[in-house]
This record gives structure tokens, sequence and C-alpha cells, in this order.
């Protein structure tokens, strides 16, 4: 069947829209509009944004539109599924290191303080302590993926590559899983209805924190792609198994994934 | 010939406005049709016919859409707030997931 592909810019990088059918071009026009209005509310490279303006509000409950709550409701689903590795209420204060940090490589651990857990929606705000800023960075690529998903659904197929996060659905694709350290294709998975997600340290440099130094973590995994039912779910597993290193990875990839280790050594789950 | 300058009887000038409301219907319904085409057929959007790949690794891994369905969002944009607050109702689409058995085109994950 013949698929219409679109690209977008947004968020600092390139989303794929694949879509089948008569009402394909239109649906993934729609998708357009809709990413680019993500990118307007959650950028945090905006001062004007919704988001920045959100995490400058000093008030406790702030006003908030379906997006932005969209995001923060994503914050303490993240931290209760990654058991507070995947924090996004920590801001780091550093640009990524280019280097690998000092010393042997250990698992990060969560934060005590749990300030993803203070973070609730309602109907219509958000609460969290003022001060507490969220960041839309890896959430808000799974979110875009799962949210034009629902966008393209009545397509018979459909897909959305968002940066590293894949969702689809209606047909047997093959999903490509890329090296860490080239262009190169690690491997292949079949995906029919499902996501993917990959992170890691290779190629934007060392920018996953661990949650209680607020530091870069090295854990002994350079990359981890996770497969789940949802872009936001697999988002937040493959950070936590890349977070949490070699011997407790599994455990975060319950619908399976790949870990590439610091030594290049590939574990398939 | 000599022109008249009485106003058209009421009954000429009732059609006349009829037949101009008639005109402008049409023209709007065409403008309509004609930019729901354009949009459909514009932007950058491009068709492909998909080929199957090769497969070399490992089970499906897939379960098919565990998280909420959007189509009673009664919010105007579609997405609606959380629905269980936990941030897992994003856009899964259980319902309407079925495989078709159709060959997709190939989709890449890696660091971003």
């Amino acid at each position: 069947m013949k698929e219409h592909a679109r690209t977008v810019e947004v968020f600092g990088g390139r989303v794929a829209l694949l879509g089948a059918g008569r009402e394909a071009p239109l649906a993934l026009a729609v998708a357009e509009a809709l990413l680019r209005r993500m990118h307007a509310a959650l950028t945090r490279f905006d001062p004007r944004s919704e988001l920045c303006r959100l995490n400058d509000d000093a008030r406790l409950t702030v006003p908030a539109s379906v997006l932005v709550r969209r995001l923060a409701a994503a914050v303490p689903y993240a931290g209760a599924l990654s058991g507070g590795l995947v924090d996004a209420t920590v801001e780091p204060a550093f640009a990524p290191e280019r280097t690998a940090p000092a010393g042997d490589p250990r698992p990060a651990t969560p934060d005590p303080q749990r300030r993803w857990a203070q973070v609730s929606v309602d109907a219509a705000a958000v609460s969290r302590p003022p001060g507490v800023a969220l960041d839309s960075g890896g959430l808000g690529k799974g979110l875009a993926a799962d949210l034009v998903a629902g966008r393209l659904r009545g397509l018979p197929s459909y897909a959305i590559e968002c940066m590293g996060d894949v969702r689809a659905a209606g047909a047997e694709r093959t999903l490509r899983i890329a090296s860490p350290w080239s262009d190169e294709v690690l491997a292949e998975l079949p995906l029919t209805d499902g996501a993917a997600a990959t992170s890691g340290v290779t190629r934007r440099g060392w920018h996953l924190i661990d949650p209680s130094t607020g530091r870069p973590a090295r854990t002994g995994i350079v990359q981890a792609t996770a497969l789940a039912p949802t872009a936001l779910e697999a988002e937040v597993r493959a950070k936590a198994a890349l977070l949490s290193g070699p011997a407790a990875a599994r455990d975060h990839l319950p619908h399976g994934g790949l870990l590439v280790l610091d030594d290049g050594e590939l574990v398939s789950v | 010939m000599p022109q008249s300058t009485e106003p058209p009887p009421v009954g000429q000038r009732l059609r006349l406005v009829r037949r101009r409301i008639t005109a402008a219907t049409l023209a709007t319904f065409v403008a309509a049709w004609l930019a729901v085409a354009a949009l459909g057929k514009g932007g950058s959007t491009s068709t492909a016919q998909t080929s199957p790949s090769p497969t070399t690794a490992t089970s499906t891994q897939n379960d098919g859409g565990a998280s909420s369905a959007q189509s009673d969002d009664p919010e105007s944009d579609g997405f609606g707030p959380s629905q269980s607050g936990d941030g897992s109702g994003s856009g899964a689409d259980s319902g309407s997931s079925q495989s078709s058995g159709q060959q997709g085109g190939p989709v890449t994950t890696g660091q971003s």
C-alpha cells in the first residue's frame, strides 16, 4: 500500500510522518500543525513558551493548556515507572560533557527528594512546588509521538519517527536500531503496533543525569533501546535502563530492547 | 430605444436576490471543496511505494497499545487532559491498531 510521507522540523530536529490511505495527506497536515503547536508550547529554548512561563511562575498552581498539562502529567508517570531514575524535574545546570565522567561506571540512583512526585495536574492547571522546573526534553518527544498517533489512528497504517522515538500501527515494518557510533544500522526488529525509543550518551555527550548527584551518569551502558506500547513509555524505559546499569537494565525492559555496553557488547533483552 | 428609469417590480427584484444567494452559496461550496483538495495535496507530502525489508532479529515485542483512547475527549483540540493523571493516556489507539498484514516503510530509532 502506498504511504504518504511528511517531514516536520521541530524540537530542534526532524520528525518524519508516514501514513497510508486516501485521507493520509490531510491527516499528516493536521499532525504537522499539532507538532508545531507542541513545539511552541513546550520548548525550553524560548522564554515566551508556555512551559518556560510555567517554570518561571512563583505560584503553586498555575493554569495551563492541555499540552502543558499532558507534559506535567508525564513527569510523575515517568518517575513512578522508573523508580525515580527518570526525573524530569532535574534541570541540568551544565552543558553535556564530551568526555566520560571520571571514575568507574556505577548505576544512577534516585533523588531522595522525589520532586517528581510533587507534580500534579487537574482539569485546568498544573501544581508543583514553586521553583521546581519541568524539563520537556525526552518526555516531550515520546509525548509528541503518542499525540500524533492519536491524530493518525483513523488511517489504515501510520508511523511516526520523532528524533529517536518511534510509534507505529497498522502495518508490518522493520524497526532499525542505529549504531551509537555511526550511521550504520545495528539491528533490525519487526514492528507492527507499538513503539520504541533509544537513549544514549555517544551522540550528544554525557547528558543523562544521575538524579541523586545532578551530574552526568556513567553506568556502563552507552545506548539503550526499549520497546513498549507507547512512545512515552518506551522513552522512559530506555532512559531508566541506561541509568540503572547493566545489572539492572533488564528490569526496565519488560517489552524487550537492546543494550550497547561500554565495550561495544550487544545485549538483547 | 428609450430606457426605463423605473425600478424593477418587487417580484423581479426578489428573483434577482434569490439568484445571487444561490450563486454565492455555490461559489462558497466550490471554493471550500477546492481548498480541501489543495490542502490534501499540498505541503511537503510525498508518496512512496514501500517494499518489504529483511528482518534479522528477535521476536516482535508488541502488545497493541495499552493506554486509553482519546475519541471521547471533550476538548476542542482533541488532546484533552490526562485521563488517569499518570501521563500514560497519551494517544494510544488500541481500538484502531489492528494489523492489516500490509508492509509499511521502515522506521529508525536512535539517539537524537
